[in-house]
Parts: structure tokens; sequence; C-alpha cells
């Protein structure tokens, strides 16, 4: 039984279709990534995943449950985070306390958030500023702070979103390695990403998304030399980072 | 109740509603246009009537033809607060809007106060008495020229909306800040003259109101909820909405005040403003909800 | 200890900070009473705490958790009234009425909750809704015959008495509120490290976000609701019962309702000691000005309200003590 299946989703805006008919499967311990050119309905895709748009048409199954249509915080208590493509901190809250909200998805004491948003801290690399109010963090950090949230709520799975966007080659490299140690302790990885080095060289299995409905599915090696992929790409300026 | 009786409260509850309707309107366009829920529009209403007062007090000119210097001091006013103040805070936290407006409103009230006392004033007019008589029924004069006034009023600013090129800029602005932008449309000379057409069309009902009904710094108030009400029966930024809400509004407190007491008419609106709450709170003209977005 | 009183430490544990200031206050309010000769002056200061209560109560709904009430007032009528009329009518002591005023406000706040908290309903309609209901409430109690009507509810003094919270003199009165003002105060400062308190303020800072971490937001939002509700209408059994009148203009008015909440925001909304200094400083000058000029020139009090609210919003919306932290960090750059 596959961890998470989404079954004939489509999401259709008056008349449009952002989402399609698409069929995807994600085993335990994966790492699978989601590309496709802009505007192909990836994110979309996101948000009908985690409950915060709800489907036209379509099932999505989590852990053999049915949870199409619950709220995004049913969701996340079920074992499903998200990371946003535009960060989303508390800037009135301090790093620490960013962490600590998150945490509480699965303790209730003060004292055990902390000490596990401390932990969550030393492990994405933000130790150091956990004092400084979120809103005084660079982007980079920021990225790592959403990342530490995701990860504070102790899911299975984390649906990251663009997460390298905005990054120079240094910091890719740091958020790459920081996904990777996320996937060596088990956590389940989905993820949308335009760098494709950074998809290449993370993701087991590739998914591509075009105008809304799957393209093509397959190995790195297989999804990079699939015509019908390079054709959806031209005319897109690809980044190779 | 009987028959007649109950004709007279519809002609009374359609008079009051075409003037709900225009107060409703000014309100409706604000939030369409600048999605923040107009506070002090209250007292735009109680300013229409003050200009009147002074006017036809000072000078002894017809109410009517006050209503154009309402609409020239409405609109200005409307405008500097819209440049000065509204602009600021646009994008600013909700509460920080609601909060700048009731801050606005407790002044405009409490300096009308200072300037002309807490105490009620009426004026009085040729027409004041002037009732006509239709078959059985009566129909106060002022109260029949302020509703013909008002949804005239309602359906010009529809029309000026849908079809002028102001309307239009208006419209974008509302729709789509960053495209309109972008297209060369400036936006905040749009907002300006969508403030100051909606105080204005405040204004105006104010100095309608002023023909038959009392007039002190507290008087907008009342009208503030009930417009209130009207804006989310009539759907959020939909003219004919706020037309036909303020008619439904004004029959239905003329129908609470016969039916149950003349002070239960606003909790009669007031529960109805529950129902729609609880059961179509995106009013008559509503679709779906919005979905969150990101 | 020279650290402890280091600018950087102030800043980084500004809630901490905010409880040193706290407790400074309390000390000085303590000790204040023994340099006051005059009756009437005492009685400023005991209106003043009512109203840091108050504001401080709704400092939780809208100041942490973000939520529009501005027609807070309902809750402090409602407990107003519920207070006065079990104790004039059933002699219930006044403590027992301020645990049923607490019932009466929390249950009020369930309904506003269940009204107008639903998933996806906008926030405007949030402050719409509560301002609505809080002038419907004063229309109703000024129809009700046995609240008194238009003419409102006198208390009766029934003696000296701990449990009635009457007195001859104002002093006891005095402590005690001052007692609940640091004892409000003290829980939101503890409010703020748990749970509850840190997904309110997760609400207020990006509901989405706090969506996606896990938390109800719907529940959550009503938990301070009722909370809030619940405190405020204490606050306005304390008051009636210190002035011995429930009057509907008086505990519903449009006016009243925005005082307390001019006070929490020009102090700085969700803060600890916001609602404190805010009102340390507009109280005095509200009864300074409507005892000097109330008689020749009407509504300049309020008129300097509106104007004080309307200029902070668009120039120091962090109010206060926003301000304060501002000119710590410029210190701490030098």
């Amino acid at each position: 039984m596959s961890l998470l299946e989404i079954k004939d989703m489509t999401k259709n805006f008056g008349g449009l279709y952002a989402v399609k008919d698409v069929n995807i499967s994600i085993d335990k311990g994966e790492v699978v990534g989601l590309i496709g050119p802009n505007g192909a309905g990836k994110t979309t895709l996101f948000r009908l995943i985690s409950g915060f748009y709800k489907p036209t048409s379509g099932q999505v199954t989590f852990k053999g449950e049915n949870i199409t249509g619950l709220k995004p915080n049913e969701i996340c208590k079920r074992g499903l985070s998200r990371t946003f493509q535009i960060v989303q901190p508390f800037h009135g809250l301090t790093v620490e306390q960013n962490v600590q909200v998150a945490a509480f998805n699965r303790y209730n004491k003060t004292g055990q958030t902390i000490d596990k948003a401390k932990e969550i801290l030393e492990f994405v690399d933000l130790i150091d500023k956990k004092d400084f109010r979120a809103d005084t963090l660079t982007i980079a950090d920021r990225k790592k702070l959403e990342v530490a949230k995701a990860y504070a709520t102790e899911p299975e799975i984390i649906l990251f979103d663009e997460v390298m966007s905005g990054l120079n080659p240094k910091e890719t490299e740091e958020t790459i390695a920081l996904i990777q140690k996320i996937a060596d302790r088990g956590v389940t990885i989905f993820l949308i990403e335009h760098v494709m080095r950074v998809v290449m060289t993370l993701a087991e299995r590739i998914t591509v998304i075009h105008h809304g409905e799957k393209l093509a599915e397959g190995t790195p090696k297989e999804i990079q030399k699939d015509e019908k992929v390079i054709e959806a790409y031209l005319g897109e300026a690809i980044d190779i980072a | 109740m009987d028959m007649m009786t109950f004709i007279q409260a519809t002609i009374n509850g359609l008079m009051i509603g075409g003037i709900y309707a225009l107060i409703a309107l000014g309100l409706t366009m604000i939030y369409g246009v600048l999605k923040i829920i107009n506070f002090a529009h209250g007292e735009f209403v109680m300013l229409g009537m003050y200009v009147t007062y002074v006017a036809v007090s000072t000078t002894g000119m017809s109410p009517y033809l006050s209503i154009l210097i309402t609409i020239v001091f409405m609109f200005i006013v409307g405008a500097l607060v819209q440049k000065y103040m509204i602009n600021r805070i646009l994008n600013a936290e909700t509460l920080n809007q609601v909060l700048l407006l009731a801050g606005l409103s407790l002044f405009m009230r409490n300096l009308i106060m200072m300037i002309f006392s807490p105490n009620n004033q009426s004026i009085n007019f040729g027409l004041s008495h002037y009732s006509y008589l239709i078959s059985n029924y009566v129909v106060n004069a002022p109260r029949l020229i302020a509703f013909s006034v008002g949804v005239a009023l309602c359906l010009f600013l529809y029309y000026f909306i849908k079809n002028t090129k102001t309307g239009k800029m208006i419209r974008a602005s509302a729709q789509n800040r960053m495209g309109a932008l972008l297209t060369g449309i400036d936006v905040n000379r749009s907002f300006i003259i969508a403030f100051g057409i909606g105080v204005t069309a405040a204004g105006i009902a104010g100095s309608l109101l002023a023909t038959f009904y009392y007039i002190s710094p507290t008087a907008g108030q009342p009208f503030v909820l009930t417009s209130f009400v009207i804006v989310v029966l009539g759907t959020m930024g939909n003219f004919i909405g706020a037309l036909i809400g303020g008619l439904i509004i004004g029959l239905t407190e003329s129908y609470a005040a016969i039916i149950l007491s003349p002070s239960m008419k606003e909790v009669v609106s007031f529960s109805l403003f529950i129902l729609i709450l609880l059961f179509k709170p995106s009013g008559i003209f509503g679709g779906k909800k919005n979905e969150t977005t990101i | 200890m020279k650290q402890q009183f280091s600018i950087d430490y102030l800043l980084s544990n500004w809630n901490k900070t905010q409880i040193r200031l706290l407790g400074i206050w309390f000390i000085i309010m303590l000790v204040l009473p023994l340099f006051i000769d005059s009756s009437y002056i005492l009685h400023i200061f005991i209106a003043t705490m009512i109203y840091i209560f108050v504001a401080q109560s709704w400092n939780i709904l809208a100041g942490l958790a973000g939520q529009l009430s501005i027609g807070h007032i309902m809750y402090f009528g409602v407990g107003g009234y519920i207070t006065t009329l079990l104790f004039v009518n059933f002699n219930i002591s006044t403590w027992i009425g301020l645990l049923a005023a607490a019932v009466g406000g929390g249950l009020l706040g369930l309904f506003v909750s269940a009204v107008v908290l639903r998933y996806g309903l906008k926030e405007d309609y949030y402050a719409l809704f509560t301002l609505a209901m809080s002038q419907m409430l004063l229309l109703i109690f000024m129809n009700l015959p046995f609240a008194g009507g238009a003419e409102g509810i006198y208390v009766p003094f029934r003696g000296s008495n701990f449990l009635n919270l009457q007195f001859e003199s104002k002093l006891p009165f005095y402590y005690i509120i001052l007692l609940f003002v640091l004892l409000l105060s003290y829980f939101v400062y503890r409010l703020m490290n748990t749970k509850m308190g840190l997904y309110f303020i997760a609400i207020r800072e990006n509901e989405m976000a706090a969506e996606a971490i896990g938390i109800d937001i719907v529940k959550y939002k009503r938990y301070a609701t009722i909370l809030s509700g619940a405190l405020t209408a204490v606050g306005g059994g304390l008051f009636t019962i210190y002035t011995a009148y429930a009057e509907p203009n008086l505990v519903f008015g449009f006016s009243q309702n925005f005082e307390f909440i001019i006070m929490a925001v020009v102090g700085g909304k969700g803060t600890i000691f916001g609602p404190i200094i805010g009102t340390m400083f507009l109280k005095p000058l509200n009864e300074f000005l409507r005892a000097a000029y109330g008689g020749t020139l009407p509504g300049l009090a309020y008129l300097i309200y509106g104007g004080v609210l309307a200029i902070i919003i668009l120039f120091l919306p962090s109010g206060f003590m926003g301000l304060f932290r501002r000119l710590l960090n410029k210190f701490k750059k030098n």
C-alpha cells in the first residue's frame, strides 16, 4: 500500500482545468520529484493534497485513509506537512518560537516543545539565531526556518514547494544536503523544483506535469531523455543552476 | 394586520429603503474597490445632514438645492481622507484599518457635537409637512422625493461604474491593483474617486434625510449598522444588491415596526443579519466562497 | 547581574522585561494611596484600573489572537448586568456574581464564534457582527423592564461586605482591582508561552501557515473569543458594582466601546504592558478633560480619543511599547 495516493485529481476553475486526471502514487521512504513548466499546475496539486484547495473531482488517500476535503490542520495532524514557495514565517515570534508552534502538533507541554525546537534548530543549523525575530532573518535562513517548521510537526511525508528558489549555489548545496538528511531519517519527500540539478540529484523518481496533466513519469535518467518532456520545456529557460 | 396597514407599511418601507439603498451603495462601493469596511460611513451621512442644515438655516435655500453643496463638500472631504489617511493603511492589517476608521468616526462625531451641540435639530421648509394622498394612502412628500432621488442615484452610479471610462478604471483597479498599475491606470486616483463617490453618496443620503429626519451628531449611527446588514445581504461590492437590499431592509423594518414595535425594527434587521451570516454570508448575489491561496 | 540589564537582554527577553515593568508599576500603585488624600483622585485610579483590566482582556482576543472584536463592549455590558441583577434582585454575593458574569460572557463568546468564526468567512464579518451585536444588546437592554430599561439599575449599598465588594471607603476596592490587574497581566505573560497562547499568536501572524502546521484555527479563535469574553464580563461586573449603577448607554455605549480598545492600542496591542501604559496615560486624561470641559465643550474628550487613535494607527501602530522597543534598538546600535 502506498503512503500517498492521488487518484484522478482534477481541479477546475470556472472552465479552466488547472489540474486534470492526475494520478500519482508515492511509497514510504521515497524521494519523488514533481517538475513541469511554469503554470503547469504543480503548486495547485500541492494545495489540493494538503487541503488548501478542494478538488473538483478525484481523491487523495494517505496511509490508506481518504483525506480528500479535510482541512489542512487535520491533514497535518495525520502526518503530511508542506512548505510554501513564498516563505510564511510568524514574523512577530522568535525563530525558536516559530518552531515551537510547529512542535505543538505532537506535544502539549511548553518544555517539550522547547526541547524539540532546539533539536530541530540544531538539525537545520539555525540554532545560533534561535532568539532572533523571524522577520530579521535573511531569505536563506527563512527557507531553513520553513523547513524546520515542517519537520518539527513530525510528519511522515513533507511536500516541499520550490525550496531552492532564490538561493545561491552554496545555499542550494546546503539545502540539498538538509533534505537528504531528512530523507535519511525516514521521512518521505515529495518536492516541486525548478532547479533541474536539484531534482536530478535528490529524486529517485520524477513525475512531470504539463498543462495540468501528467506528462511522464520515471527515473531522472529516463525523464532527461523523454522527448515529450524536452518538448514541453522548449521555449522555457531551464534552470541548470 | 389588515390590507390597508400592510400597503401603507409597504409604501413607508420602500420610501426609507431608497435612502438605505443609497447609503449602502456608498458603503459597498468603498468595500468593493478598496476592500475596507468604512466604519465611519454613518458619520459621513451625518455630515451631509449638517451641510444641508447649515445651508438651509443660514441662507434659507431649498434643501434640495443644498445637495449641490453637499456633493462638492463631501467629495473633497472624502478625497482628502482617502489621500492622507486611508491610502496609508490600504495594506495594513484589517484591525488597524478598522481602528483608523473608528477613530475617524469618533473624531467627526464629537467634532460636530462640539460645534453644533449634541441637541437634535431639524429643518422646516416648504414641503416639510406636505403629504400626498394617493387613494387611501399617505405619502409624505419629502420622503417620496428622497426615495426617488435615492433610487435614481443608485441607478446612475450603477450606470457610471459599468459604462464610463472612469468607472471602468475604478473597476480595473478594484479587481487587480497590480494589473491596473501595469496598464497605466492611475490606481491612486481611482481609489480617491471611488472613496469620494462612496462618501458623497452617504452625504447626499444625509441631506435627503435632513428633509424629514432629525439631525444630530449621533444621527448617523443607526444607519451604519443597517447599511452593514444591507451590504452583506446584497453581497459586498454589488451595486444592484445594495439597491435591492436597501429596499428589502426598508420593508422589513417597516413591517417589523407594525407587527412588533418601532423600537424592535433594528432587532429584526439584526436577526436577519445573523441568519444571513449563518446560511448565506456571501449574500444574494454571492458565488462560492473563495479558496485560500498559496 | 549587569548582563540582565543590558539592552540586548532586555530586547531579546521582551516579555520578561515587560513583567519587570509590571512589577515596578505594581509597587508604585501599591504605595500610591499613601500619597493621595482626595477620594476623587483615588476614584480615577480605580476606574483606570478597571479599564486596564478590560483593555487587557480585549488584548487577549485582538492583540494576541488578532481577532477583530470591535463590538467587544457587549461582554462588558452583559457581565455588568448579570452581576448587578443577581446582587440587587437575589442578594447573591458579588464574587458569585462575577463568576456568573464570566459564564455569561463566555456563552456570549460561544454564540459569536458560532455565527462568525466558521471556516472561510472573512474577518471583516467578525468585526461587523460584533459591532452590530453590541448595539443590539444596547437596544435590547433599553427595552427590558426587569433590567431597568433605559433608566438602568441602581445598586443599593448593603453595608461594608467583602463578599459583595462593597465598602465604606474606596481603599479596599482599590487594592482588590489592583490585584485583579496584576493577576490578569501575569496570566497573559504565562499564556504567551503556552500552546494556546502561541497558537493565538500564530493565527494572528499567519492563518495559512498556522493551518499548515496543524492548528485548528476555528477552534482556537473560538477559545480566544470565549476566554476574552468571560474576562471582559468580569470587568463589567467589577465596574457596575463599583459605580453602583448599570445603565445601557454606559455599559453598551458605542463610545465607551472604543475607549478601552484605544487604550490597548495606544499602549501597544499584543504586548503585556501595553494595555497598562495606554490606559494609565489616557484614562486620567479623559477624566480630566471631562471634568474641566465636559460642560462647555461636550465631546472634547472623545474627540481627542478619536484623534489620538487615528494618529497612533497612522504613525505608531505598535503603540507606546513599540516605540519603546524601537528606542531601545537605537540605543543598542550606539
